[in-house]
């Protein structure tokens, strides 16, 4: 598959999530089950010893319970953005049911896509971007061209004209003191 | 021809600085007077408020993030706080506002900077593909993972008056 057919989005903060206070972002959240098939059995389970703790901990909630003969068992949740999620949860056991409807509530309703950068920020530099002629000399700008300075080339270390010259003055200065040792 | 020999050329030819060590912007600060007035800048800007926005670099999980107040970090895998916490992010490596910059060694003191942060949303991330496949062994594996993330919004960074006697080391 191509690259391209991924959706892919930035980070986002529904409303400005936690900026002043943090809000739970499900609204609403609707469990579906069958009374009397074996396919529900856990979410039954469920309903029966862990949701009324749930419903305690998050008044925010709206919690419905929807019962439907001989269908499989699906959890709704809908979010203030106002997307709806369903998810079935048919095989799956009390602790892993717990886990969905956590993970549910922690969740602030954005579609999960691939996401292309780990950060969002609205200000992206407080001290200036750099770009490359932030701490050049300002001299360039104000000169005419061709300008006999900037043509120079920049030699930067020693190039191998200067390392042969100083060999030769070596070598001259060596002979030069020699003939003065021999002139003695 | 004379060449001109500059000192660390690469460095400053990254940089964008011709001659790294001749900018009066990198004298290292050894003179203790010195010192003394960086600081006392770095603490008149603060009183003016004319810092200002300030950002911080912090160490979360082995990541550094760069940060201002209102950004939105995501912490990848296994993050204790839960929705709606307020946490403190204790470990800044750096901090700075319009026209200063303070350096930790490598962090900075918790009673210099404070930033705090909220645990906005806690999901998993889509489906991402783990395919193996070896030539000619007749051995291919094909798995589907999600990780774990927790969304962070920065509240505030806050910079407290800077020691007179001990530097911890900045530039302005």
């Amino acid at each position: 598959m191509s690259n391209n057919a991924i959706p892919r989005d930035f980070v986002k903060n529904v409303l400005q999530n936690g900026v002043g206070r943090y809000v739970c972002q499900l609204k609403r959240i609707t469990f579906r089950f069958c009374k009397s098939h074996g396919g529900s059995r856990h979410m039954r389970d469920f309903i029966e010893n862990n949701l009324l703790e749930f419903t305690q901990k998050n008044p925010g909630v709206v919690c419905y319970l929807q019962p439907r003969r001989h269908r499989p068992p699906s959890v709704v949740a809908e979010f203030l953005n106002g997307r709806r999620e369903v998810m079935l949860l048919s095989g799956k056991e009390v602790p892993e049911i717990c886990k969905w409807v956590e993970h549910m509530r922690t969740r602030s309703g954005v579609q999960i896509v691939n996401m292309i950068q780990n950060n969002h920020t609205e200000t992206p530099s407080t001290q200036g971007i750099w770009h490359p002629f932030m701490f050049r000399d300002s001299e360039m700008a104000a000169t005419e061209f061709p300008s006999k300075k900037f043509s120079q080339i920049q030699v930067t270390g020693k190039t191998a004209t200067d390392l042969v010259l100083e060999e030769q003055l070596k070598v001259s200065s060596s002979e030069s003191s020699d003939s003065h040792i021999e002139g003695k | 021809m004379k060449s001109t020999h500059l000192a660390d050329t690469k460095t400053s030819r990254y940089l964008g600085v011709a001659g790294i060590e001749e900018a009066e912007d990198f004298t290292p600060l050894s003179d203790k007077d010195l010192q003394t007035s960086v600081s006392n800048d770095i603490n008149t800007t603060l009183e003016k408020g004319e810092m200002g926005r300030l950002f911080a670099i912090v160490y979360i999980r082995g990541m550094q993030y760069k940060v201002t107040p209102e950004d939105i970090i995501v912490v990848k895998n296994d993050f204790p706080p839960n929705v709606g916490d307020k946490i403190r992010l204790e470990k800044v490596m750096a901090v700075g506002g319009r026209d200063f910059s303070l350096f930790g060694q490598p962090l900075l003191s918790r009673s210099v900077v404070k930033v705090e942060a909220t645990v906005v949303e806690k999901t998993l991330t889509h489906n991402r593909v783990w395919y193996v496949f070896t030539r000619k062994k007749n051995t291919k594996t094909f798995h589907l993972y999600r990780e774990r993330q927790t969304m962070l919004v920065i509240n505030s960074i806050q910079v407290a008056q800077l020691p007179q006697e001990e530097e911890e080391g900045g530039k302005e």
